[in-house]
């Protein structure tokens, strides 16, 4: 599975790489530049320059090497963890820090094999409800406030 | 000096600060102890509160945090066979055994005696070289600096795990993730894809946030298989005999130059410290034969190496802008984002605020030996916190922490893909340090080599025949030939 990761990656990145070498000469970088030739396309192409040739010789190298020992990985489990942060984060932004990190925060134990409820669901409630008390009233800073309420 | 000296002790000696620090100091320990956390996760989740606190409280916090997370990894070393940070692998190797000889409180006594030694004597080289480095950085025109950062990304890509050209493309992303955003020279929008949330650029915080501590919470997650918690019951704090301490003065000396002058290096760290320390002081010991059995020179050099860099890596952040390591990115953060600006402008505009760093860093270590003798029972205790969460604060803190760098809904979502790359790419083996330290240094870097074009009308050669330039650069050519050339010449030796 490594190397299949490894020769995926290295291609996602050479191809990458070209497409926003191929953006850098496109309408919104022909702008007029100071002198020295240094407008806003200049460092950008440097690095995607650099960045396609090191992308270039990394997926030659990941095929052209034998596949490496690889430990054990719990890959059903790592996965719907990314789920539950990704959806953890992005509901975040849509219904606010509490209402979202509460059964998030639930959902990430659970899959993590932390398995006692009682304990899990106290702290799943007070957990978000003590970070936001503490940023909200505490420093006065507001965390994402949920659409149906005023401060929570 | 003494001016400094008397105006640092009034800015800084508040009950706050010393409360920060204490509490930095707890907190770091903890991260330390516990396998999976380590420095840059223990730096973020405390990077929210800075924005409650005032500036000298949030430096105490962090630096407490910085230099006493390195020693906690120790615990779990020696405890449970399992380091806790990366900095800490080479103690479990004589720590370990000292334990199993039932010496754990002794092997503990060691270990912090040592860390309290490494982060004195790197301190003391921080003092002398920080300043004298950000006064000699005046005279860095654009194309010096620009060389210096191509030597810093050099260095970091070379010693990162994994291949160095791996390293090399993951510092070049995180240049170019750095012209996302509107060009500070142009002001025209590049690589905005149309949306209006990308105009801004790309913050670093969550970008490190989540490549640093989520894509460990996922990798975790991976690797994680659920088994009865360790036990911690006999420990202890046993303070090593003076005669044992006297004996070993030279074992102490060359680990802290080792550990101090490593962590200078850009994007070395204290795990290499720790390992080229351990590997020389095996060859050099008179007690080299009992090293791996339980030796206290073993624990001498891990832990005395692995805590002197933290004031070696403090010296080019501090001095110069230049984090070497997710760590110090996160410190330089936090210092920009209290308005400070490490480097010359530090040194000569603030010269009280690094004055009370270094004091903060004193006592620092002095907590960290305090903790590590009334504490030790505790932080084993700890190590049987359940895991699963552990994690689970982590990621409430990564999102928290996004998010109040700019108040910016984007940033979370940022925060999270930035921890589905991380992950990725750390099973590719992609070194992810480069990356936020590209992003740390990138606009730095284009504005200096933009500005020297200017003014050299384009010419390259004029830009770069700046003196100091020509030195770095010709020091960054040796330092990537030298090993290719040493490897060469030792091929055709046994060829």
């Amino acid at each position: 599975m490594t190397r299949i990761l490894d020769i995926s990656v290295s291609g996602v990145l050479l191809v990458a790489g070209i497409a926003l070498f191929a953006m850098t000469f496109g309408d919104a970088f022909d702008v007029p530049t100071f002198g020295g030739d240094v407008g806003p396309a200049f460092a950008p192409r440097i690095f995607l320059a650099i960045w396609i040739v090191l992308s270039g010789v990394t997926l030659i190298h990941a095929i052209r090497s034998a596949a490496p020992e690889e430990s054990e990985v719990k890959l059903t489990q790592m996965i719907t963890l990314v789920v539950i942060v990704c959806a953890t984060g992005f509901a975040i932004t849509k219904i606010g820090f509490v209402f979202a990190t509460v059964p998030g925060f639930a959902a990430f134990c659970w899959t993590f094999q932390y398995r006692k409820p009682i304990p899990l669901l106290v702290l799943s409630v007070l957990a978000p409800l003590a970070i936001w008390a503490l940023f909200t009233f505490g420093f006065e800073l507001l965390l994402p406030r949920s659409p149906w309420f005023h401060q929570i | 000096m003494m001016d400094q000296v008397v105006q640092a002790i009034a800015l800084f000696a508040s009950v706050g600060v010393l409360i920060a620090l204490i509490i930095g100091s707890v907190w770091g320990t903890i991260a330390g102890a516990l396998p999976g956390i380590g420095t840059v996760a223990a730096l973020i989740v405390a990077l929210p509160f800075t924005f409650g606190m005032s500036t000298e409280a949030s430096i105490a916090l962090f630096l407490g945090i910085y230099v006493t997370s390195v020693y906690g990894g120790s615990i779990s070393a020696i405890l449970i066979n399992t380091p806790g940070t990366p900095q800490s692998a080479a103690t479990v190797l004589d720590g370990y055994p000292m334990a199993r000889a039932g010496k754990a409180d002794l092997a503990i006594g060691w270990a912090t005696f040592s860390s309290l030694v490494g982060g004195v004597f790197s301190l003391v080289v921080l003092i002398v070289a920080a300043p004298l480095l950000a006064r000699v950085s005046v005279a860095f025109g654009p194309a010096a600096i620009f060389a210096i950062i191509v030597f810093a990304l050099t260095c970091i890509a070379w010693v990162s795990a994994g291949s160095t050209i791996k390293g090399l493309l993951a510092g070049v992303i995180g240049l170019w993730l750095t012209t996302i955003g509107t060009d500070d020279l142009t002001g025209y929008t590049r690589f905005d894809f149309g949306q209006p949330a990308l105009m801004g650029g790309l913050s670093l915080i969550p970008v490190l946030i989540g490549i640093f501590a989520l894509a460990e919470v996922f990798h975790r997650a991976g690797h994680y298989f659920a088994a009865k918690p360790p036990d911690v019951s006999n420990v202890g704090f046993r303070m090593p005999a003076l005669g044992e301490i006297t004996l070993r003065i030279p074992q102490f000396f060359r680990a802290s130059v080792i550990g101090t002058f490593i962590g200078i290096l850009p994007g070395t760290g204290a795990t290499a410290a720790t390992f080229v320390s351990y590997s020389d002081l095996r060859r050099t010991s008179p007690r080299r034969e009992n090293f791996g059995k339980g030796e206290p020179d073993g624990l001498v050099a891990s832990e005395t190496a692995n805590n002197a860099v933290t004031g070696g890596a403090l010296i080019p952040t501090l001095a110069l802008g230049i984090p070497g390591d997710g760590g110090t990115v996160v410190l330089l953060g936090v210092l920009t984002i209290q308005g400070l600006t490490p480097g010359f402008d530090l040194a000569q505009n603030n010269p009280h605020i690094l004055t009370g760093a270094f004091l903060l860093i004193l006592i620092a270590n002095f907590i960290m030996f305090g903790l590590g003798a009334l504490g030790s029972r505790i932080f084993a205790k700890i190590l049987a916190m359940p895991e699963p969460i552990l994690m689970a604060f982590i990621m409430l803190f990564s999102f928290v922490g996004a998010f109040v760098v700019r108040g910016n809904p984007i940033d979370v979502i940022i925060c999270a893909a930035a921890g589905v790359v991380g992950v990725i790419l750390r099973f590719a083996k992609y070194p992810v340090a480069p990356i936020v330290i590209g992003m740390a240094l990138g606009t730095t870097f284009e504005g200096k080599l933009r500005q020297g074009m200017i003014s050299a009308q384009g010419d390259f050669v004029e830009f770069i025949s700046d003196p100091i330039a020509l030195v770095v650069l010709g020091l960054t050519v040796a330092f990537i030939a030298a090993p290719i050339i040493g490897s060469r010449k030792s091929g055709k030796r046994n060829g």
